[in-house]
């Protein structure tokens, strides 16, 4: 861990609580600890999410900010970016230079160190409005967003209500 | 039906497995990397580079490019091969010349100094996301002044501090420098970048992108140093390996760097 990594994520922690961003409340998971964050983030309106309360975590590497934090979904999560443990699969939560693996996303965001962890956020309100099913974490997911919305629709409302009733 | 939502199931379970299993060899590789390789090593004599090729009879012209080097050069300070290497060296070898002179360190500390209003309005940065780089870098060359070779060493080659800090922020550099004249530098990107603020973002912004012959160039201009590099690229070469040079010919301060295929090193001239 680096003195600088923890100073970063104290001010952004700092900062996010002072200024926060719409949809989006943040904390840690144990105040001892400021790689572990706790998230709650609700649904967009006007997106099949809208009244959602989904409880995520922000996991940062003992080498943030070189490599990037992991954002998982604790509450349950139907969409094509998020795989089915709840990982969120997003272009700029990918370290750099996997792209030799997977020549699709070569030309999308990465990860980068001056990117914060507001970035991070806006970008997963982003995917809850605007799925992308060209690289899918969750295949089946991804291809009931394509071939049946209204099927997708009915699970994302299944998702939706259990995080209303557990929040 | 039941089928062919099963094989979906095994494919969406195998293609997240691929992921992770790539990913655990990339992590290994780094771990082998990290654990083998200092940041920035001791002064090793020139023919240390010479152990690479022995014995390798496609080497031959990396081996006479060796007797060259040390017909020049003295030593060697090899930086670890995690795709920073380049601004690694930069730093160190910059570091060393104006330990030494205290007319460029001013000029090079006023510049780093003055340099977040351009990062923040030339190039496009937030100030929330950089300003802990820019203080980390500015506070390095404050206190070159009273450092010693030995705790210049020691700051550089410790992990995860001064060095990575360092390099987010002449990365940073780097890019604001390519944005504040994109039509000039725009020809010169590789692989079919359109604009400058794509190429940044995934070329010069994060970690381990390695720093390319543009960029080699925006840096040196923007700290205004002259930059003499040595091409041990294993090409045939008759008297004298190739050195490209970037940057103002006429400044004061002039750094050595040596390149082999996808890396660089420091070097030091004999006196």
């Amino acid at each position: 861990m680096s003195e600088y990594g923890t100073e970063l994520l104290k001010r952004q922690l700092t900062e996010l609580s002072k200024n926060p961003i719409d949809l989006v409340s943040v904390g840690l998971v144990d105040d001892s600890n400021v790689y572990e964050w706790e998230i709650m983030i609700m649904g967009p309106d006007g997106t099949l999410y809208e009244g959602g309360f989904f409880k995520a975590r922000l996991t940062f590497p003992s080498d943030f900010p070189n490599m990037p934090p992991t954002m998982t979904f604790t509450s349950e999560m139907w969409h094509p970016n998020v795989y089915a443990d709840g990982k969120v699969c997003i272009s700029i939560l990918h370290p750099p230079g996997e792209d030799e693996f997977n020549s699709q996303e070569s030309a999308d965001e990465r990860w980068r160190p001056i990117l914060g962890v507001e970035q991070i956020l806006i970008s997963v309100i982003s995917m809850l409005s605007d799925p992308n099913d060209e690289s899918p974490a969750n295949l089946d997911a991804a291809v009931m967003w394509r071939n049946d919305k209204t099927a997708f629709k009915k699970k994302v409302r299944q998702v939706v209500r259990k995080s209303q009733e557990e929040c | 039906m039941a089928d062919e939502s099963q094989s979906k199931d095994e494919d969406n379970t195998s293609n997240f497995q691929k992921v992770q299993q790539t990913q655990a060899q990339l992590e290994a590789i780094e771990k082998e990397i990290r654990e083998n390789q200092p940041l920035t090593s001791e002064l090793k004599p020139i023919a240390t580079l010479k152990a690479v090729y022995n014995g390798d009879d496609n080497a031959k012209f990396f081996v006479s490019g060796v007797d060259y080097l040390s017909t020049l050069y003295q030593s060697t300070r090899m930086t670890r091969g995690d795709g920073s290497c380049y601004y690694r060296s930069f730093l160190y070898s910059l570091s060393e010349h104006l330990m030494k002179n205290e007319a460029e360190l001013t000029r090079i500390t006023k510049y780093v100094k003055e340099s977040n209003s351009a990062v923040i309005n030339v190039g496009g940065y937030d100030e929330m996301a950089i300003d802990i780089f820019y203080e980390a870098i500015v506070e390095f060359f404050e206190e070159l002044p009273k450092m010693t070779p030995e705790k210049l060493h020691e700051e550089l080659t410790q992990e995860n501090a001064t060095s990575d800090y360092c390099t987010w922020y002449l990365r940073v550099l780097t890019a604001t420098f390519l944005k504040s004249d994109p039509s000039r530098f725009l020809p010169y990107l590789e692989d079919g970048y359109m604009d400058i603020a794509t190429y940044c973002q995934t070329q010069i912004e994060p970690m381990g992108k390695e720093c390319t012959m543009v960029s080699v160039l925006a840096l040196a201009e923007a700290f205004q140093v002259r930059v003499q590099i040595e091409y041990l690229d294993g090409r045939p070469f008759e008297d004298k390996l190739t050195r490209h040079e970037f940057g103002p010919e006429e400044s004061l301060t002039k750094l050595s760097l040596l390149y082999r295929p996808g890396h660089y090193d420091v070097l030091y001239a004999t006196a």
